[in-house]
Formats: C-alpha cells, sequence, structure tokens
C-alpha cells in the first residue's frame, strides 16, 4: 500500500458509496474507488449505486486485486407517501449471496415496474422478507421533522430487525452536529445502533468539477443556473481516515465503527463466496438487472454486466 | 354606618371612565395605552414595558446601540410577520452594510417586501426618510441617521403623525444624552450568550428602572443550532484568566493589542 | 335648445402671463366634455352632459375655473354656447360672468354690439338705425333684418337667445400631445423653466384625462435664444419617466422639479415645448363604499420615483435572490421596481447583514479577533464551487472559484457574526469577516 496509516487511527469501512454506473451522479470509476479506499487503509468499501448493481464487476476484480474485501449493494430512494413520511435513503447490502440474489431481484422487479431508466418506491412496495439476508442502513434526509424520523426508525426496526442501522453523515455543514444530535436520540428511540456513512459520489476531491457537469447534465441546465442542484462542497468523497477521526466526534467514533468492523470481516468471507461461486456457476437467471441500461449511456456500457461474464473470464475474475 | 376606608375612596377603575374622558386622565404611575395601533415586538418581556404592549405606530421611535449592524434584526426579527401584513414593504434607508434579502428572507420578509435606499449625506438621508414618511407607506421605515440634530428629528416625529407604520431611527449610543422629541427611545446592547440587554430611558409614561434582558437567538440560526449552544456558555473568561495569570508570571504588563497590529474595524 | 354652455376666452391673468392657444385650451377642456369647439378664437364646450360625472354642477364649474386660471383664460357660463361667448368678452366683473344669475335675454339685452362678431360686423350700419345694444337689435323686425343684413345675423342672434340649436364642428383629441410655449422673458437658470413648464403640464394632464391614459415619459425641451454663444447649441431636452402610468400635475411637477435642479442651461432659453412620448393605459381605481380598501402603496411608489430623481436612480435598490451557495452571489439589487419571481429557499442560515468584501481579520493566538477575540460556536460550513463562473467573457477571465469554511462566531462587542477560513498559498489560512447575524 502507497501510504500506511497509523495504527492510532480506527479502522473504517465506508458503506454508501456510488460509482460511475449510477448514472449522472456518481463521478468516478469503480476501480478507482476500490483502489483508493485501499490507499486510504480502509477496512473495505460497499459499493452501493442507486437500483443498480452494475458496478460490481470492475469493483470486483479491482478488489481482488487490491486485495480489499468488498461490499455488495444498493442503495434507493424511497418516496414519502403522506406528510407522515419523508423522504429517505435506504442502503441494502447483501450478507452472502442470498442475499445478492434476493437483492438482484428486488431491482430488477423495481425497475421493470417503471419506465425505462427510473423507479419509483415506498414504503409499501418493500419488505424485510424480500430481502432475506441483507443488511440495511437507514439514511433520512435534513429535512426531517422528529415525527417523521420516528416513523422511518420504527418502520426499519419492524422490517428489518436485528439487521439494520442508522447511517450518519457528516459533511462539514452548519447542521452536522444538531443532525448527529438528533441521530442520537432517534437511535436511543427506536434501539437502532448508529453507523458512519460517507454518500461518496467521487474518489477525490479533485473529481468534483465533473460531478458538478453531471448534475448539470442531470438537470438540463448550464452549470450557471444549476444553482442549489449542485452539490455545496466537495465533502462527498472518500476521506482519509485522519479526516474522518476529525469530523466524526470521537465520543461516539469507537461505538459507530464497531459494528462495520465486525460486519466487514463477516462479509469478507461472504464476498469471496460470492466471487468465487457465481462466477463459476454465472450469475443467477433472476439477475437480469442488466437490461434495463442497455442504453449505455455515459461510461461503463453495457459489458460491466455479470450476465455477459463469459466463463473463461470469469476464470480470469478468480 | 362604617367610614368608608381612604383607600376605597381613592382608588378608581380606569375602565369605569368613558373612553374620552380615561384618555384624556393620567397618572403619574401607569404607562399610557397608545391611542393608535401597536405592533408586537415578539418577546413578552418587552412588550409588558412598552407602551400599548408593542412597537407605536404614528411617531418615531428611537433604538439606540453602540456599534451599527449589531442586533437590529435581533430585536426587530420578531415583529416582522406584523409589518407585513396587508402587503407592506419594510423601507431600508441608508443601513450601515449591505442587507443581505437572503437572511432578511429567512425572517419572513420575500424579495419584493424589501426596498434598500441608499442616500450617502446625512442630509440626503434624512430628506428620503422624510419622504417616505411623509408617504404614509404601508409596512415599516427603518432608518439610519446617525448625525441628526433634534430639530430634524422633531420634523420627522410631526411628519409621522400622519404615518400608520412604525417609524424607527437608528442612532448611536451617545446620543443618549441629548434631548429627543421621540416619544419612545430604546437602547439595545449585547449581553451574555445570546441575551440583549434592552433598557428604556423614555416612554409615555413612567421610566422603566431596570433593563428587560432577552433572548435574541437570530432566527434563522434556532433550526441549526445544537442543544450545547442553546445557551452560550460564558466565553473567553478563561482566556482572560491565562492572559493575567501569565503577565504576572513573567513579570511584564502584556502589550496594548493596538501596538503595531493592523486594525482591522 | 337650452344647455349648459362654457365660453373660455384666452387672456393674459396674472397667474400665467404668456396667452394661451385656443387650440391648445380646447384640448385641455375635452377631458371635460367632448362637446368643445373652437368659435371666433375661443372655446366653447357645452358641459351639461358632465355635471354628473364630475359631482354636480358647481364642482364641475369650480373645476373648469381653477384649471382655466392657471392656463390663463376666462370663463363664462350660459345657456348657449354664443351667449356665453359674449358674456366673457363684455363682463366687467366676477359676477356677471355667470349668465345664470338672470334670464337669459336680461343677461343678453345690455351688452354692447361687439359682444357678438355677427352682429359686430354691421355696427355702423345698426347704429345709424339706433340700435346701442342686443336688446335694440332684437326689438327690430326679423323679416327686416334678414332682408337687410346677411342671415348670419340673425343666427347669430337666434342662437345667442336660443331660438336655434347651434351646431359646430367638436374638436377632435389628437392622438399625440405636443405643446408649445413662449416664455415672456428669457430665462437662465433651469429651475425657472419650471413656472412656463407647470401650464403645459397642465395641458398634458388634461389630454391624458381625456384620452383615459397616464404618461410614462415625457420629454420637457427648450429652445435657445437667438443671441447665443456660438458652441451653445440650439437648445436641449429632458426626459423624465415614471414607473406607472400616471396623470397626476403634481407628480410630473415634482419630478420635472427634481431634474431640473441638476441641469445646467447653456444659454439663455425662450420657448419650452412639451411631448408625452409614452403613454399608457390607465387602469382606474373603481371607487368602494368603505374607505379603507383605498390603496395605500400608491403614494409611496411616488415618493421613491422622486427620490431616485434626487438621488440616482441607483438609489432605490430592490434585492432579486439568485440559487447559489456562495454567499456573494445569492442576491444581486435592481432599480426596477419588483416583480413577481419565485423566491429561492436557502436550506441554512444566511446572515442578514454582508460585508461588500470581506475583511481579513487579525489572528492572534490562533484565534481571529475582530472588535475582540472571536469565539467559534459552530462549524466548519464548507462552501466550495464558483469554478465554472467566470468573472468576464475574455478569454483570460478569472474563475470566481471559492474554497471557504464558514464559522459562526461570536465577538464580545460586534455580536454574532459570519466568518470564514480560506487557504492561500504556502498553506497559510486566513480568517474573513463576510456578514454579521444581527
Amino acid at each position: 500500500m502507497l501510504n500506511r496509516p497509523p495504527r492510532s487511527l480506527p479502522d473504517y469501512v465506508e458503506l454508501r458509496c456510488c460509482s460511475n454506473f449510477t448514472f449522472l451522479r456518481g463521478a468516478s470509476h469503480p476501480d478507482e474507488l476500490v483502489q483508493r479506499a485501499a490507499e486510504l487503509g480502509y477496512r473495505g468499501l460497499a459499493i452501493t449505486d442507486e437500483c443498480s448493481m452494475a458496478g460490481v464487476v470492475r469493483a470486483h476484480v479491482a478488489a481482488k486485486a487490491a486485495g480489499l474485501p468488498l461490499l455488495l449493494g444498493s442503495q434507493f430512494r424511497i418516496d414519502p407517501r403522506d406528510d407522515a413520511e419523508s423522504s429517505i435513503t435506504l442502503v441494502v447490502l447483501a450478507q452472502d449471496l442470498h442475499g445478492y440474489g434476493n437483492l438482484c431481484a428486488f431491482i430488477t422487479k423495481l425497475r421493470r415496474a417503471s419506465e425505462k431508466g427510473t423507479y419509483h418506491l415506498t414504503l409499501d412496495n418493500i419488505t424485510g422478507a424480500e430481502l432475506e439476508s441483507c443488511v440495511v442502513l437507514l439514511c433520512p434526509g435534513r429535512n426531517a421533522t422528529d415525527a417523521q424520523l420516528a416513523a422511518a426508525g420504527r418502520w426499519t426496526l419492524n422490517q428489518f430487525t436485528g439487521r439494520c442501522w442508522i447511517g450518519v453523515e457528516q459533511l462539514r455543514r452548519i447542521d452536522d452536529e444538531l443532525w448527529l444530535h438528533r441521530m442520537r436520540q432517534l437511535s436511543e428511540l427506536t434501539a437502532l445502533p448508529l453507523v458512519a456513512a460517507g454518500d461518496v459520489h467521487m474518489h477525490v476531491r479533485s473529481r468534483k468539477p465533473l460531478q458538478d457537469v453531471l448534475t448539470a447534465t442531470r438537470v438540463g441546465k448550464p452549470l450557471t443556473e444549476c444553482g442549489h442542484a449542485l452539490q455545496r462542497s466537495a465533502e462527498q468523497h472518500l476521506r482519509t481516515r485522519l479526516r474522518l477521526a476529525q469530523t466524526f466526534p470521537p465520543s461516539c467514533w469507537r461505538k459507530l465503527c464497531r459494528s462495520p468492523r465486525a460486519a466487514a470481516s463477516a462479509w469478507t468471507n461472504c464476498a469471496t463466496s460470492i466471487r468465487t461461486r457465481s462466477y463459476r456457476r454465472g450469475p443467477p437467471r433472476r439477475a437480469t438487472c442488466g437490461k434495463p441500461h442497455t442504453r449505455g449511456q455515459g461510461a461503463g456500457g453495457p459489458q460491466a454486466y455479470p450476465s455477459r461474464c463469459t466463463p473463461r473470464s470469469s476464470t480470469s475474475c478468480r | 354606618m362604617t367610614r368608608p376606608s381612604l383607600s376605597s375612596a381613592c382608588s378608581y377603575s380606569p375602565d369605569a371612565l368613558p373612553r374620552h374622558v380615561a384618555e384624556a386622565v393620567w397618572r403619574g404611575s401607569e404607562v399610557s395605552d397608545a391611542v393608535s395601533r401597536t405592533i408586537s415586538s415578539g418577546f413578552p418581556e418587552l412588550d409588558a414595558q412598552l407602551p400599548g404592549r408593542g412597537w407605536p405606530t404614528h411617531c418615531v421611535t428611537e433604538i439606540l446601540m453602540p456599534l451599527a449592524a449589531l442586533c437590529e434584526w435581533r430585536l426587530l426579527g420578531r415583529s416582522v410577520p406584523g409589518f407585513t401584513t396587508g402587503g407592506g414593504r419594510v423601507y431600508l434607508i441608508a443601513p450601515p452594510k449591505q442587507p443581505h434579502a437572503g437572511g432578511l428572507a429567512q425572517l419572513g420578509l420575500s424579495a419584493d417586501e424589501v426596498v434598500w435606499i441608499d442616500a450617502s449625506s446625512p442630509a440626503d438621508r434624512l430628506w428620503a426618510t422624510e419622504q417616505i414618511v411623509k408617504s404614509d407607506p404601508s409596512g415599516a421605515v427603518l432608518s439610519w441617521v446617525a448625525q441628526a440634530r433634534p430639530e430634524q428629528i422633531r420634523r420627522l416625529q410631526i411628519h409621522a403623525q400622519s404615518c400608520d407604520a412604525p417609524v424607527f431611527l437608528f442612532r448611536p449610543v451617545a446620543t443618549l444624552s441629548e434631548a429627543s422629541p421621540a416619544p419612545l427611545r430604546v437602547t439595545a446592547a449585547l449581553a451574555t450568550g445570546w441575551y440583549l440587554e434592552v433598557r428604556i430611558p423614555k416612554r409615555r409614561g413612567a421610566s422603566v428602572p431596570d433593563p428587560v434582558y432577552l433572548a435574541a437567538i437570530p432566527t434563522n440560526l434556532a433550526a441549526v443550532l445544537p442543544p450545547r449552544l442553546q445557551s452560550i456558555p460564558a466565553p473567553a473568561a478563561a482566556l482572560l484568566r491565562e492572559e493575567t495569570s501569565d503577565a504576572r508570571a513573567l513579570g511584564r504588563i502584556a502589550a496594548p493589542p493596538s501596538a503595531g497590529q493592523p486594525v482591522s474595524h | 335648445m337650452q344647455g349648459h354652455w362654457a365660453a373660455l376666452l384666452p387672456l393674459p391673468l396674472p397667474a400665467s402671463p404668456s396667452p394661451i392657444d385656443a387650440h391648445a385650451l380646447g384640448i385641455w377642456a375635452l377631458q371635460y366634455t367632448p362637446r368643445v369647439a373652437l368659435l371666433e378664437d375661443s372655446v366653447v364646450a357645452e358641459v351639461a352632459g358632465s355635471a354628473r360625472l364630475f359631482g354636480g354642477g358647481e364642482q364641475l364649474h369650480a373645476l373648469i375655473e381653477a384649471g382655466a386660471a392657471e392656463l390663463g383664460a376666462r370663463v363664462a357660463w350660459a345657456p348657449t354656447g354664443t351667449a356665453a361667448l359674449a358674456v366673457a368678452r363684455r363682463a366687467k366683473t366676477q359676477a356677471e360672468l355667470d349668465g345664470f344669475r338672470l334670464p337669459l335675454t336680461k343677461i343678453l339685452d345690455p351688452l354692447p354690439l361687439d359682444a357678438i362678431a355677427a352682429v359686430h360686423r354691421h355696427q355702423a350700419t345698426l347704429a345709424r338705425v339706433g340700435c346701442r345694444c342686443l336688446g335694440d337689435v332684437r326689438k327690430l323686425p326679423r323679416g327686416g333684418l334678414g332682408r337687410r343684413f346677411d342671415k348670419e345675423l340673425l343666427h347669430a342672434l337666434d342662437q345667442a337667445y336660443g331660438l336655434r340649436p347651434e351646431a359646430y364642428d367638436w374638436l377632435a383629441l389628437p392622438e399625440a400631445f405636443h405643446a408649445r410655449m413662449e416664455l415672456l422673458s428669457r430665462v437662465e437658470t433651469a429651475p425657472a423653466l419650471l413656472f412656463g413648464a407647470r401650464r403645459l403640464l397642465l395641458q398634458m394632464a388634461g389630454w391624458l384625462a381625456a384620452r383615459r391614459m397616464g404618461a410614462t415619459e415625457f420629454t420637457l425641451r427648450w429652445c435657445h435664444d437667438v443671441m447665443r454663444a456660438k458652441d451653445a447649441g440650439t437648445g436641449g431636452e429632458l426626459t423624465v419617466r415614471t414607473a406607472q402610468p400616471t396623470q397626476s400635475v403634481e407628480h410630473f411637477a415634482r419630478l420635472l422639479a427634481e431634474h431640473l435642479a441638476k441641469v445646467q442651461l447653456a444659454a439663455p432659453a425662450g420657448d419650452i415645448e412639451l411631448l408625452a412620448t409614452e403613454v399608457l393605459p390607465i387602469v382606474e381605481e373603481s371607487r368602494s363604499l368603505i374607505p379603507e380598501t383605498i390603496r395605500k402603496g400608491r403614494g409611496t411608489d411616488l415618493a421613491l420615483e422622486r427620490i431616485q430623481a434626487r438621488l440616482g436612480t441607483a438609489c432605490v435598490r430592490r434585492p432579486v435572490l439568485s440559487q447559489d451557495h456562495r454567499l456573494e452571489w445569492m442576491q444581486s439589487w435592481s432599480c426596477e421596481p419588483a416583480k413577481r419571481r419565485p423566491a429561492p429557499r436557502y436550506e441554512l442560515p444566511v446572515p442578514t447583514w454582508i460585508l461588500d468584501e470581506p475583511l481579513r481579520l487579525v489572528e492572534r493566538d490562533n484565534r481571529p479577533h475582530y472588535q475582540g477575540p472571536l469565539q467559534l460556536l459552530l462549524g466548519p460550513d464548507r462552501v466550495e464551487g464558483g469554478w465554472w463562473h467566470r468573472s468576464s467573457a475574455d478569454a483570460n477571465a478569472a474563475p470566481m472559484n471559492v474554497q471557504r469554511d464558514y464559522w459562526l462566531a461570536l465577538s464580545p462587542h460586534a455580536g454574532v457574526l459570519w466568518v470564514y477560513q480560506q487557504r492561500l498559498a504556502h498553506d497559510q489560512t486566513a480568517w474573513f469577516l463576510h456578514g454579521h447575524f444581527a
């Protein structure tokens, strides 16, 4: 590794990270993300593109080369049905092959039910039963009221008992401290443990201009008119562990990271099993998640999907 | 037959008198109810001390502060809904710094309810204030007239008698010693933490001996303050103690802060 | 046919020294009634139909007389037009101008022969017959009058006494307003032009009222005297604009006064003319039975225009908010009246005062100072962006990129501040004050 971090820095696994397979949102290739995470000394990385598993192959190749445990998952934006709910993001991570299959099936179901390139998800279309062997991170939006937060927390607890966390981002905003306080209160109310997440969109801070251009393309306006659609700062990148230690307050640092550290080691085994088993056999027939993306916009075209992985390339993957 | 006690013979209730008589009678200890409408200041402790329980209209109100751009909106921000009901606008005449409409929008003043009139010379400021006041606007007039003589304030007061909007004149606290024809004079200064110390040296009625402390957190900050900042701990007292002990230990007096340092006002 | 006629005779009156043109007077009178005609270089107007609109006959009388006094005309009233003109010509006192105080025959009979022009033409002959006043002419036998003199005499007499209907060519309202006036004496300073211009403004207000329009722009032009310096030019002009279409003479006069105060005349001016360059239909405010519904904003808008006229258009500013993460680009100021724009919502707190340029703060003991040491309460708040924003369209324009960590700070003497820390070259950082939460 390029820079060996000092032993006193806490271990970290990034659990919420999207690559450029989340079209017009992520600004880095999965392999760039994996390499950077390895450089920074992360204990693991989760690639969680939005309602898609398209980035996993490249990420897997890079992770094997770098020796970094890779977690596979996806994140979903859940729309509110009424005023009692707010917009939340749910990050779903597969624990084993069975979970991976369930997640792929879920994604396929969502994509098929909507127009090409979009998906629509509310709290009544998702249950814990169809996402077995997956863990979830509840990442609420910052404009939620306390009642809405409590409702979301309770729902998560009911559906995913024993395998759910609350993801807390600290993005160097002035309301970070208050947000952390509210998340602590939510955690006490619902007994869901807190975990640090980064909501990563790029691997290094210098990718921000590209990410701005992607945003402008997505909203269809010139850069000068995008206004608040652009991200406020370049904080949503893979940060150094030193920076993370400074950002997340020390009093809850250990508590935040204990769970993913333990989980990461468990998942390393799962990831290995996924690697060895699925690419030997070919992916399960249900995983036709490549289908809606044949438009192939942006980086990472159709060739990146597991369904196209021939036996010969899978040997080289191994 | 019992003799009526002295207290009952002397006491009367002002409500028992017909209104026109009650207005004409004034007891020295009571705070007069204003005849014109008032706008609540948003602070119950301050409302209790203001005649008519709010900022008066049809006259000028002087607000004296040690420094301009110190706490104007912290003091007046809560009355903004009262200014803008019925399509009123807030007129800012010669403010000390550039107002930021984004911050004002977070207080409840939308961009088309704000008018900034910039005038550089004191005469122009007074003239512009007079023109706005004479036109009987709806909303509120806030004017920073640092150099104004008492007779100019009297002129504004006379024009304000026909003006239904509250007129606030911000002046430096050094003018407290001058006589002023404004019927209400309020001084505002910073106190510890989020508090503002407000005194009312002049009002219609008995004078207020004690200052009023208002918990004036800027309205738009309230939504992002974590619990530890809801009341600010005493600042820098620790720092001062360190400095003096340091001076004693080293046996010399600490250098005056302005020596050789570029002054940033 | 009896109506209610007013005759306006242009005369130099003390209030307005130079006489007004009858045509211009007629156009002014068109705001009160459409039945206005020119008669022998005077104006006659039939106002019976308008009395109710203007609040009754008395009010209408007062309005017309006041306006005519300012413009320089004498007003007389009578049941017929010719009679009104006759009265206007020959009345010696104010009271005699009212032709309704006595029956028409009693008013007209004592008037001398030159009161009616058609009669005046034959004055010599009639005098030999022994007629000294109109009453005598009336007593002459009609048949003989008709044979002896032209039929105009009889017609005029009949019209005057109300025995014959009067038919005139009514004056048409011109499409554009343009009026000239020669000043009685040469004017050296611009504010003195206002006295003459006021009369022209009154005419313009009358024309606007007749057309149901308001002016948003008018131009005053003045011509220099012939005896002037070679380089002074032939004259000058001044354009005055107002935001809302208005008909008010007072407002025009005030605005014009403010503008004229800033103008220097290159040479003495002798003629002025006024054009209404931009007019728009005016929306009448319907009267309400409830007095409080009178909108208050109108007077203040006019006051703002006066302030702009005196202190400069850029002095009255209204904010325009835009979506941007950088504090200094969130707002801009415009001098136009406010338009309804959708307001952007700012999620995070924004200070209420902003410095025009961020002020670099002194640092001592690794702590910024401003009126005392600053206590940093909350932060950091990272704002980065603006690399796409160029300062100008040139090729070597600098991008307005920012990378700042904002902090909420408390100063013991200056209140709640919004400061930021910025990285400079060589790993140095600097603290700046950007705004106040005050």
